[in-house]
């Protein structure tokens, strides 16, 4: 039984072949749009489903729940992909719980959030690009999940950069769009220099960069197997001597930093808010649901290093909590739907990071996954919303909008209640399991994260109430039918449309009678004119998201089947033979982390519909005044002026730096100067030796003569001395 | 008998001329009969050594001097013509070919 798992990977690059050279296949721009429309999410699909037999035929049935499958069909899984020396990688898939896991969300969510891309960009000339990037995205997500080696997985990891980069410049005609993307380029960089460093570290210690394989000499391997005679004892080297702690933590914080840098915590998660220039799916596909959770995936995946380390585990653990309450914070004061996502999802990675570092990884990717369900369904619904309002994403000009679009409001509003908490819906599950294991961290401070934790929980459901409240409850503050003053394209099209003709031309060939429904309703209430539902293509999503936002955290958390599922992927804190730390005690239940759970999630909803119900006509708690003058306010809204010390430290002082001193000073002066002087030092020469050459045959040989009378009387000196010492003897 | 010092005087005299014209003279044919006195003083020195010392060694290196000096002069006489050919003049310091 040769194993499919090639195919989960090779799908989507298929689609993406076929997308970008769509061009030569398809007649014109609509049969190659609606080719491309059904292929592409037809493609990552099939790739779930691919994944579920993979899963069920192949993963379950193995032993240790592990199988190294090729990624070439029919190939050896040792077959080395690169080979020089003592280094060799091989071109291998590992499948296990954990890249199951993740293959599961990118191509389960990134399939809906294809679907439903066909409907947000049906109008757009360039969607054939769109999904080419699309499908490209989710080869290499897949690639970084399911890569049998750190080097795959940094293939991935860099091929989802690069992804992101060009879906958020995707509309770059505005060049703050292209900034955005450079930023988000750039910013990466310099997390993705720790990776490699830690890869290298990596290397050099274990002499290998498979986590797992049949050998039983991968990294992770060779990190857990080292418990012999029943005691904890440090990792195994190449060599067989025990890896210092100050090496395996070294090796911690580096590939940490990478993940600081991809999943955008403190100090690298600036990126972030700006990335949300991009289309609302790619905002929902890679910055919400799948790439910016690889930084979790990766330090879960090398769990078996971290536990070992308990110094890089604070560290993950403090910088996730300070992300997180740094993020919710923000989020409280924003006005673009987007960014109060943006941060949100922000303050969520911190929470998977500080599960991890208090050892609880398990629970980080339980995080991670209900993340991916209802931060992608508030960020779908937000495109809904934004779709509806014809591009508008600023929540000061909506409001209003529960009657007008009910369908969208409703899944919005469970989204809404899954990450405040409520009780019984996915994210209050796997919070309340991350809230409980840092109270009960291996490291101590368990009530200082525990008391941050939770009151970043309280700020989550008052800040997404506030979106809530803004956005559909208070009352209208929008000019109906009026497009916002930034349009959506690279084209200047859209703008000679009526706005009669953009409401159809946003309806799919198939959605035409549902889009004149909703038209010819808003011409009967005055001034709704073109507010309206989004297409099915794009609601069809929204209602699996939602459904599982409701039910996959008690079907999953409190039955502990993704606890059980996870377990070989995984280091546990409680096994004394591997993990360098000792499992924390809570000093409260787990019902009375329920309950305050459930208390802050309701306060957070109540406060955010007590204050806003009495500012029903403006949506705005606090005034211009207020904004202008309250540094508080001030800082929150300009991002605790990270941005603010960045541009000066790196732009300007740094750009400053380099025109001044390093390019004025050390290359014009010191490089080009030493350049030049030993040139002009050997012209010189050149020209004082060049007079001996007169062209003068006597001259020549004058100086032969001269040498040989040198000569001659050197040798006669010479002579005359032996016969001196000769005969004085 | 006359002492071999003389010979070498003489021989050393010879030699100084060749190579004053050598280094003096413009037209190549003269600096070529120079260079034959500078060889020819080599010469006298050799057999003036030979017969001082008693040995032949001098009159074979005298012979194998003069084969070599003969064959030597024909190859110069046809570089000099067949400069001559190409530059109208054999001015040795008109023929600089060598200097940039």
């Amino acid at each position: 039984m040769s194993s499919l798992a090639w195919l989960i990977v090779w799908l989507p690059l298929f689609g993406f072949a076929h997308n970008a050279f769509a061009g030569f296949f398809y007649p014109n721009l609509e049969a190659r749009k609606k080719a491309v429309s059904y292929l592409a999410p037809g493609v990552v699909l099939a790739a779930f489903v691919v994944t579920l037999i993979v899963l069920f035929r192949e993963v379950l049935p193995a032993p240790d729940h592990r199988v190294i499958a090729p990624m070439i069909p029919g190939m050896s899984p040792d077959t080395p992909w690169i080979k020089f020396g003592g280094f060799e990688v091989d071109f291998a898939l590992l499948l296990d719980p954990l890249s199951m896991l993740m293959a599961m969300i990118v191509t389960g969510v990134g399939g809906l959030i294809h679907v439903y891309a066909t409907g947000y960009m049906a109008t757009d000339r360039e969607q054939p690009r769109f999904f080419t990037y699309f499908n490209l995205f989710i080869f290499m997500m897949l690639l970084l999940v399911l890569g049998e080696n750190f080097l795959l997985m940094f293939v991935g990891w860099e091929g989802v950069g690069t992804c992101s980069y060009l879906l958020i410049s995707f509309w770059y005609t505005d060049v703050n769009n292209a900034k955005a993307g450079n930023k988000a380029f750039i910013v990466n960089r310099i997390g993705d220099l720790g990776f490699a460093l830690g890869m290298m570290a990596v290397w050099s210690v274990f002499g290998t960069l498979s986590f797992f394989n049949a050998h039983g000499t991968g990294v992770m391997q060779l990190a857990g197997a080292a418990s012999e005679g029943g005691a904890f004892h440090h990792a195994l080297d190449a060599l067989g001597n025990p890896v210092s702690t100050t090496m395996l933590t070294l090796i911690c914080i580096l590939l940490f930093i990478g993940a600081t840098g991809k999943s955008a915590q403190i100090p690298l998660w600036v990126w972030l808010p700006d990335a949300m220039a991009g289309p609302t799916p790619v905002s929902a596909l890679i910055h919400a649901a799948t790439m910016v959770t690889a930084g979790v995936v990766m330090v879960t995946r090398c769990s078996w290093l971290f536990i070992q380390a308990p110094q890089a585990m604070q560290i993950v653990g403090w910088i996730g909590l300070a992300t997180a309450f740094m993020g919710a914070t923000i989020g409280l004061v924003q006005n673009d739907i987007k960014r109060v996502l943006a941060f949100s999802t922000v303050s969520q990675l911190g929470y998977m990071f500080l599960a991890c570092g208090v050892g609880n990884f398990t629970a980080g990717m339980f995080h991670v996954t209900t993340h991916a369900f209802f931060k992608a369904l508030l960020f779908l619904g937000s495109g809904a919303v934004i779709h509806s309002m014809l591009g508008e994403q600023d929540m000061r000009k909506m409001g209003g909008l529960k009657q007008k679009i009910n369908r969208t409001w409703i899944v919005m509003a469970i989204g809404n209640l899954a990450i405040a908490g409520v009780p019984g819906l996915s994210g209050f599950w796997s919070k309340d399991e991350i809230l409980h294991s840092a109270a009960g961290s291996p490291w101590g401070n368990g009530i200082v994260l525990y008391a941050v934790g939770i009151g970043t929980a309280l700020m989550t459901a008052f800040y997404m109430n506030r979106l809530m409240w803004k956005t559909f409850e208070t009352e209208p503050r929008f000019v109906d039918g009026k497009l916002p003053e930034h349009h959506h394209s690279n084209f200047d099209e859209h703008e000679d449309h009526s706005a009669d003709d953009h409401t159809d031309a946003h309806a799919p060939a198939d959605d035409h009678a549902a889009a004149e429904d909703n038209h010819a309703h808003g011409h009967a209430e005055e001034g709704t004119g073109h507010v309206h539902e989004s297409p099915p293509s794009m609601m069809f999503p929204l209602y699996v998201l939602a459904a599982l936002s409701l039910v996959a955290g008690i079907i999953l958390g409190p039955t502990h089947i993704f606890e059980r599922f996870l377990e070989p992927s995984v280091a546990q804190l409680n096994n004394p033979l591997i993990s360098a730390l000792k499992p924390g005690e809570a000093p409260f239940q787990e019902w009375v982390g329920y309950v305050i759970s459930g208390l802050v999630a309701f306060a957070g909803i109540l406060l955010a519909r007590y204050l806003y119900s009495q500012h029903m006509k403006t949506g705005e708690l606090v005034s211009e005044e207020v904004k202008a003058n309250n540094l508080l306010y001030k800082t929150l809204y300009n991002k605790w002026w990270f941005d603010a010390v960045y541009d000066a430290i790196f732009i300007r002082f740094g750009g400053w730096f380099a025109d001044r001193f390093l390019w004025r000073k050390v290359d014009v002066e010191v490089v080009d100067g030493s350049v030049n002087a030993l040139a002009r030092l050997i012209g010189g020469m050149s020209g004082l030796f060049r007079r001996i050459q007169t062209g003068y045959v006597r001259n020549y040989a004058l100086g032969i003569l001269v040498g040989v009378v040198f000569l001659v009387v050197g040798l006669l000196l010479q002579w005359h001395a032996m016969l001196n010492a000769i005969t004085s003897r | 008998m006359v002492p071999t010092h003389y010979y070498l005087t003489l021989s050393g005299i010879l030699f100084t001329i060749g190579v004053i014209g050598v280094l003096i003279k413009r037209n190549p044919i003269v600096i070529f009969m120079c260079i034959e006195l500078m060889l020819n003083a080599a010469n006298l020195s050799f057999i003036a050594l030979g017969r001082h010392f008693g040995q032949i060694n001098g009159q074979m290196y005298v012979i194998f001097a003069l084969a070599v000096a003969a064959a030597e002069v024909s190859v110069g006489l046809g570089i000099i013509i067949a400069i001559f050919r190409a530059k109208e003049t054999i001015n040795v310091d008109e023929v600089n070919l060598l200097k940039l």
